[in-house]
């Protein structure tokens, strides 16, 4: 039985109370299975086989209102981003309004009277209220977030400004208080303090949400390439309705200009299609009848109807958004340390703060409680953890997120981190290198046959094999109107040829020695044979009536940029090796064309896998370059595998990285992108490590022996915002990444 | 007074080490097959933060988000290879179901949220 989930909008809410009533009320209804009532956002989710309509009728029994729950209410993540980032700034303000002219007045110009005075009593007195209200209102969060980390035996950055921001109005309230009864050096006020370091901390956090912002920015482009409607043909009438509601088989019709909504297969009409924003391929593609469309991608000029073949979260783009959103969210190995230093970093601070106040209470000059106080609050100030953390996620969020604009698709952080430590890389030939569709590029006739003659025959038997160079030889025949004539005793001979017999004559078709073993003579042909090898072509040798009657060249065309894909490669002094199934002397003479000097040919599906591991023993750092099929398993050996030209296919699954454009020059972008990200987490946390471990001593006080320095805790709270600040914004460089080519 | 301050200094450092590392979270619910467990993310915390089943348990962990905070956005099981966005005010269910026993970390990207999923073999 299925299972749904209702969201209810709650009304005529008063109490906690009323949850516990409306959540019973919910329970009793026959088929609910849970129910849970959301007080603050006055919605109830349901789980269970049931209409919702009983659902509002039980809750309004229970004397409350009740409707559906529009999704549509909900705030976007943007929105939400953009309502914490106007609470970031209000909170700001509020705490500067208070802390700047109290800063002002202690520092360079006393306008408000001294404690000393009987006025000023009373008006420190109030001013101490109005911290506290700055407290409450611009940092109420944090000392929430703190006390509710301390219960839950947890501490955070909200733990360490809490004590910080609170000790400094403890303090200064004490001193307020029992003015007259404190050493005269004990009598500092650190009000000021307290607020602007609250109005620093929060202006950084504004700041870092908006930086953060844009760090997702690639992610929010993919969501929005999703259609919100689809024109179905739904019993001869055209209907626009939501793309939830299109189910597999229906049938879309496809204006000019339409975005199209789901995955299918086009029906009829024609039409080009602009598919950049899935594999960063410019242009746009032609497509007709029997091809595949994917959601996502722009009609441009024509129209057609298209059958739905995946909707909802199976479409490719949907697998493409949920792949990123993985991938942004791992972590390569590289972070690791940080996060278990970020994981015990504030118990330590804490720590640190409480001994950095006993050395100065022991070792330290007059008035000790003060210099206890003020290097303590620095050192809980100036540590940021958040500087720390946020080094890996950030740049990984943007670094795959620029590599999916580019047609990349990389799995996860440690595949990114990996890719740009490569040493080596492994091609494999057909469709990687060439485009994976041979063709027919010579004939060469023997006495008393014609191209015509040879073709036919091959075209008769070959209709009939699935060997890949049979699809070859019998598109050729079609090109030129050649009709496959009948075939008897026809027989496959696997890994030599095929044979038959054609209007009572016997014909063969396969490889050379296939020939010779049936006592055919082929030497007069070596010369031709020699010459097909020399350009890389492989020979179909056709013999009719025990006589050579000619041979077939067919040749994979190799892919217009896979020359320069490699010499990039081998720029960046990695090293690269061809695999293919192909006669030595066919695989030399494409390596010669590709420059690429190291070639394993002859090689059987299941030997790329050992090839790998050989590398791979040999010290090699391995990345193989694969369909994303066939080589599954030396893709999954290799230490970066690479589909590529799976296109929109599901293929994307079997691989670290997969290129959405059928195209080489993804593995130097891919390569490239890893090596900018890699370098930019390592600025990042040396970046981090150096600011703690550097700033923590300093506002210990470690300078003041020798050079008298002492931070100041307002100082502390500015370097502490500016230190993730300047995290995210250098994640954020890596959004001007650009692939290079030479 | 000197050995007073010293004292509470030293009892300051012993107490953080104990309530932070060695003492036993407080929160800590079991899971069960029929209910989904809400873990809320409030205040820089997963409330409950410890989550005990067994292998294989087929589990549905409903994270609700009040934390504004863009930390709070996603929760990562880095071991499990899960990541998941959490929408702010709105639940989100995980399905989760370990094969093997351990204990795995939950945390929000940066590392700052932290929660444990232990599973028992039995």
């Amino acid at each position: 039985m299925t299972t749904h989930h209702h969201q209810l909008a709650l009304g005529n809410m008063s109490c906690a109370s009323c949850v516990k009533t409306i959540e019973s009320a919910l329970t009793d209804v026959p088929g609910v299975h849970s129910a849970s009532v959301n007080f603050a956002e006055k919605t109830a989710t349901v789980c269970g086989n049931v209409d919702i309509n009983a659902l509002i009728k039980a809750v309004q029994d229970a004397g409350y209102d009740a409707s559906p729950f529009d999704e549509s209410q909900a705030d976007t993540q943007e929105q939400q981003e953009e309502a914490y980032i106007k609470q970031a700034y209000w909170r700001t303000i509020v705490a500067a309004i208070v802390g700047v002219p109290l800063f002002v007045s202690g520092t360079f110009w006393p306008f408000i009277p001294p404690l000393s005075d009987g006025l000023g009593r009373i008006l420190w007195a109030f001013i101490s209220l109005i911290v506290l209200f700055v407290l409450w209102f611009s940092a109420g969060h944090m000392y929430k977030g703190a006390w509710k980390a301390f219960k839950a035996r947890s501490a955070n950055m909200d733990t360490l400004i809490a004590i910080g921001t609170g000790s400094a109005w403890l303090y200064s309230l004490g001193v307020v208080i029992m003015y007259y009864h404190l050493p005269h050096l004990a009598q500092h006020l650190y009000f000021d303090t307290a607020a602007l370091v609250i109005a620093f901390i929060n202006f950084g956090a504004a700041l870092e949400a908006r930086a953060r912002g844009k760090t997702s920015q690639a992610i929010r482009r993919l969501i929005g390439l999703q259609a919100k409607t689809a024109r179905v043909i739904r019993n001869g009438e055209e209907l626009d309705i939501p793309i939830e509601d299109v189910i597999l088989d229906d049938h879309i019709r496809i204006r000019p200009g339409d975005k199209i909504p789901v995955d299918g297969t086009i029906l009829e009409g024609e039409s080009s299609v602009d598919e950049a924003m899935l594999t960063g391929e410019p242009i746009a593609v032609s497509k007709r009848a029997g091809d595949d469309v994917s959601a996502g991608t722009i009609n441009r000029n024509g129209s057609f109807i298209f059958q739905a073949t995946r909707v909802g979260k199976d479409t490719a783009l949907a697998h493409i958004i949920d792949m990123v959103r993985q991938a942004q969210n791992s972590k390569p190995s590289i972070g690791r340390l940080a996060d278990s230093i970020s994981a015990v970093f504030v118990p330590i601070v804490l720590i640190v703060a409480v001994v950095t106040a006993l050395a100065w209470f022991n070792l330290g000059p007059s008035p000790k409680v003060i210099y206890m106080l003020v290097t303590s609050m620095t050192v809980l100030l100036i540590a940021c953890p958040c500087a720390l953390g946020l080094g890996t996620p950030m740049a990984i969020m943007v670094g795959v997120g620029k590599a999916a604009e580019f047609g990349i698709l990389i799995r996860n952080g440690d595949a990114l981190q990996t890719a740009g430590k490569l040493t080596a890389v492994v091609l494999d030939k057909t469709g990687t290198i060439t485009e994976g569709k041979p063709s027919v590029t010579e004939i060469i006739t023997g006495r008393g046959f014609s191209e015509a003659d040879v073709l036919a025959y091959a075209s008769s038997l070959e209709a009939l094999s699935e060997h890949p160079l049979a699809a070859a030889i019998v598109d050729a025949a079609k090109a030129k109107a050649l009709s496959a004539a009948t075939v008897t005793d026809f027989q496959a001979v696997t890994g030599f040829g095929v044979q038959g017999t054609i209007e009572g004559k016997s014909v063969l078709v396969g490889k050379g020695k296939f020939l010779l073993q049936q006592q055919i003579a082929i030497d007069a042909f070596d010369n031709a044979v020699t010459g097909f090898a020399d350009n890389g072509q492989t020979p179909v040798f056709v013999a009719v009536d025990n006589a050579l009657a000619g041979i077939i060249g067919i040749a994979d065309p190799i892919k217009p940029d896979s020359v320069a894909a490699i010499r990039q490669l081998q720029r960046l002094g990695i090293s690269v090796t061809m695999l293919t199934g192909d006669n030595q002397q066919t695989a030399l003479a494409v390596a010669k064309q590709i420059g690429i000097t190291n070639v394993v040919a002859e090689v059987l599906p299941q030997d790329k896998l050992s090839q790998i591991e050989t590398l791979q023993q040999q010290g090699e750092t391995v990345g193989m370059v694969g369909d994303g099929i066939n080589d599954a398993p030396a893709l999954a050996k290799a230490n970066v595998g690479f589909a590529i030209g799976a296109g929109t296919d599901v293929a994307i699954e079997s691989a670290d990285i997969t290129l959405m454009r059928d195209t080489l020059l993804g593995v130097p972008d891919a390569i490239g992108v890893s090596t900018a990200t890699v370098r930019n987490i390592k600025q990042n946390l040396v970046g981090a490590f150096l600011y703690n471990t550097l700033g923590i001593p300093i506002a210990a006080g470690i300078l003041y022996p020798l050079l008298g320095i002492l931070l100041s805790p307002i100082f502390a709270g500015a370097a502490m915002a500016l230190s993730s600040l300047t995290v995210v914004t250098n994640a954020n460089r890596l959004r001007f990444f650009r692939p290079r080519r030479q | 007074m000197l050995i007073a301050v010293n004292a509470i200094g030293i009892l300051l450092i012993a107490f953080v080490v104990y309530w932070f590392w060695l003492g036993r979270r407080s929160h800590s619910v079991a899971a069960n097959i029929d209910e989904a467990i809400t873990i809320t993310v409030d205040g820089g915390v997963y409330i409950p933060a410890e989550i005990h089943g067994t292998v294989n348990q087929a589990m549905t962990l409903r994270f609700y988000r009040i934390d504004e905070s863009p930390c709070a956005q996603s929760v990562i099981f880095a071991d499990l290879g899960i990541s998941q966005d959490l929408p702010l005010k709105q639940s989100q269910d995980l399905k989760i179901t370990c094969d093997k026993a351990g204990v795995f970390e939950f945390t929000c990207p940066m590392g700052m949220y932290r929660g444990k999923l232990i599973i028992s073999a039995d």
